[in-house]
């Protein structure tokens, strides 16, 4: 029997709407484990991917190659490792070897193999890296199948599409293998790695510099080694007439009368909150959408499947008069806020980046007065409005591929309950937009 | 012969629904106000649910934790399940709370990483079993309030579905498309409902 457990809790910003339609509500749930900090973890079943295009020449191939020799040196006999080579052919280094000494070395080997060439065929790079971890995880199925991809460009070659590539990752995570990515530098497409680690169930993670690609990757290590559970994913069933939407950064399907959530992997004392936006139909007074959630989760030793206790949340249509009359959960009012903002600046990020400042600057200006409407008299609220302030009036400033990566990055990991595993401290927003010409 | 109220005393209360199925009182409420369960055979404080209501949450509360399906989807079904089809469905109930789970290591198609990866290889015509997410966001928030609405995922779906009004306050909603014969037992469970509701079941 485990004592690990997957909690799920869940309520409304407001809790009843108008029964002529119209209204917006926000459902925040919250999955968490718990479980014995003493019990053992799993072994790994690594897969590091990584880019070796002609970008990477420079340092940063040097850096990733310093990072995974200290990687190797940090795994357990226990733990298994593939390595992949990608550019605009894959190459297989390592499969699946046990990290004894014998393995080391042959990584060592395998890793000081690794030289700049051509263009960058990240899915193939992906999925070939993806293939070994699963190779490895039909011989060891009592191990944490991981993929981490280091990438510092786009996809260029091979299939380069985000949304298609997102699918084939979230099938790999409905089939037991979780997908982080590492933007290295300036110049990676973070949609794409955006995309591939929320479809994937891991982590998106950025390092500048050098230094920062050994952090992160001894940082995904230790992940991969605390996770309570892996694969958690929520489930919302929702009545037909009722519309939702996820807020935030969370990959998740559609389904017929349910949204399905990729929640991923849980740490002792992490707590992911999912924010749903509802679009409330038109309906009798009195009568109530009845919402219901689920959740469930593997763990990561033996695969074992565990679900939280479902819970349901009730909206309520009422008339204009009882509607305006309701008291608010500024506790979740705050919790939808810190979401809106977080989608706010990721969207707002992804025009900049596609150089459209006019409608990033229109689409800032009436989201920001939805933030307001919702954050009104929320108290902890006034930052978040603050920073969707800076971020309006420096719309038309030379956002830089660093700043707007930060930014990004920042909007992803707060939406998300992450941490950001770069050991340099990191500003607030207001830090980080480029200054006013 | 029992009576309605000989077979009420020895029916489920809602308590004793909620209990054995882990289902807050509230939400079983709303299942019956939504036609899942049947109502309680006598109103009040301490009402008795009919002896098959217990069975018939066990079910729902499988189907719709472990075959994932919506409320809509468990109400078209049950409306044609017969009684070893819903005590099949509340077996997998017990069975969940009592036996710990394989891992989901297979896909909905039943394929393993390995097989997935094969087939994406192959081109096999590798159908997806997720989609892209759709437009949400603030595009997609911004669409619906400030006019201009899109077009909803039901009708982008190109989905039918058949509206059977009940009485003034209920409705079956069934999604489609029915054949003839479908529509005439679905008909039958209206009329049946209707005067279930209206207590002028005979």
């Amino acid at each position: 029997m485990t004592s690990t457990r997957l909690l799920l809790s869940a309520g409304l910003d407001r809790s009843l709407a108008r029964a002529t339609g119209g209204s917006v509500r926000y459902l925040v749930a919250e999955v968490s484990a718990e479980g014995a900090a003493s019990a053992p973890s799993a072994p790994l079943d690594l897969g590091l991917a990584i880019d070796v295009s002609g970008s990477m020449s420079g340092g940063k191939l040097a850096a990733a190659q310093r990072a995974a020799r200290g990687l190797c040196a940090a795994m357990s006999p226990r733990d298994r490792l593939s390595v992949v080579a990608f550019d605009n052919r894959v190459e297989v280094l390592l499969h699946g070897r046990t990290m004894d000494d014998e393995g080391r070395d042959a990584a060592d080997r395998a890793i000081a193999a690794l030289h700049p060439r051509g263009g960058t065929a990240l899915f193939d790079g992906w999925l070939a890296t993806a293939e070994r971890v699963a190779r490895t995880m039909a011989e060891a199925p009592d191990a944490s199948p991981r993929v981490l991809l280091l990438s510092d460009g786009h996809a260029n070659d091979g299939l380069c599409d985000r949304g298609e590539i997102a699918v084939h990752v979230g099938a790999l995570l409905e089939r037991g293998v979780v997908t982080s990515t590492l933007g290295v530098g300036d110049g990676y497409d973070e949609r794409l790695l955006g995309a591939m680690a929320e479809a994937g169930g891991g982590s998106l993670h950025d390092a500048a510099g050098g230094g920062e690609i050994a952090e992160v990757i001894m940082g995904e290590l230790q992940e991969g080694r605390s996770a309570l559970v892996e694969r958690a994913t929520l489930r919302v069933a929702l009545p037909p007439q009722l519309r939702a939407e996820v807020v935030g950064a969370f990959a998740h399907r559609m389904l017929p009368g349910a949204i399905e959530v990729t929640v991923g992997s849980l740490l002792p004392g992490q707590s992911k909150r999912v924010v749903l936006r509802l679009f409330c139909p038109a309906g009798a007074p009195g009568s109530e959408l009845a919402i219901g959630l689920s959740a469930d989760a593997v763990l990561p030793a033996g695969g074992l499947a565990i679900e939280a206790r479902p819970v349901d949340a009730v909206v309520r249509l009422v008339g204009e008069r009882e509607n305006d009359l309701q008291p608010r959960d500024l506790a979740r009012c705050l919790a939808a806020a810190n979401a809106f903002q977080a989608e706010i600046l990721r969207d707002t990020m992804a025009r900049v980046r596609d150089g459209d400042h006019a409608g990033a600057r229109r689409h800032v200006e009436r989201a920001l007065r939805r933030l307001e409407r919702l954050a009104r008299g929320v108290p902890g609220a006034e930052r978040l409005l603050d920073e969707a302030a800076i971020v309006r009036r420096s719309i038309d400033e030379n956002w830089d591929e660093r700043t707007r990566k930060e930014a990004y990055l920042m909007g992803t990991k707060f939406s998300r309950g992450e941490r950001d595993r770069r050991a340099g401290p990191r500003g607030s927003l207001s830090d980080i937009v480029p200054p006013r010409r | 012969m029992k009576t309605d109220e000989d077979r009420a005393e020895d029916g489920p209360t809602l308590s004793d629904l909620a209990a054995a199925s882990g289902v807050e009182p509230r939400t079983i409420r709303s299942w019956v106000a939504q036609g899942l369960l049947p109502p309680p055979l006598v109103l009040g404080p301490g009402a008795r649910y009919p002896m098959e209501a217990m069975q018939r949450l066990l079910a729902i509360v499988a189907m719709r934790e472990d075959l994932g399906m919506s409320l809509s989807d468990i109400r078209r079904d049950l409306l044609v399940a017969d009684a070893t089809e819903i005590a099949a469905h509340a077996a997998r109930f017990a069975r969940r709370r009592t036996m710990p789970q394989p891992a989901r290591a297979r896909g909905a198609d039943g394929r393993d990483a390995l097989d997935y990866i094969a087939r994406l290889r192959g081109g096999a015509g590798n159908p997806p079993t997720a989609r892209p997410p759709p437009d949400t966001g603030l595009a997609a928030l911004e669409q619906r309030l400030g006019g201009g609405l899109p077009p909803s995922a039901r009708r982008a779906r190109a989905e039918t579905w058949l509206r059977m009004p009940v009485t003034p306050d209920v409705e079956i909603s069934v999604r489609g498309p029915l054949d003839a014969e479908q529509r005439a037992r679905l008909e039958r469970c209206a009329d049946l409902l209707r005067d279930i509701l209206l207590g002028t079941l005979k």
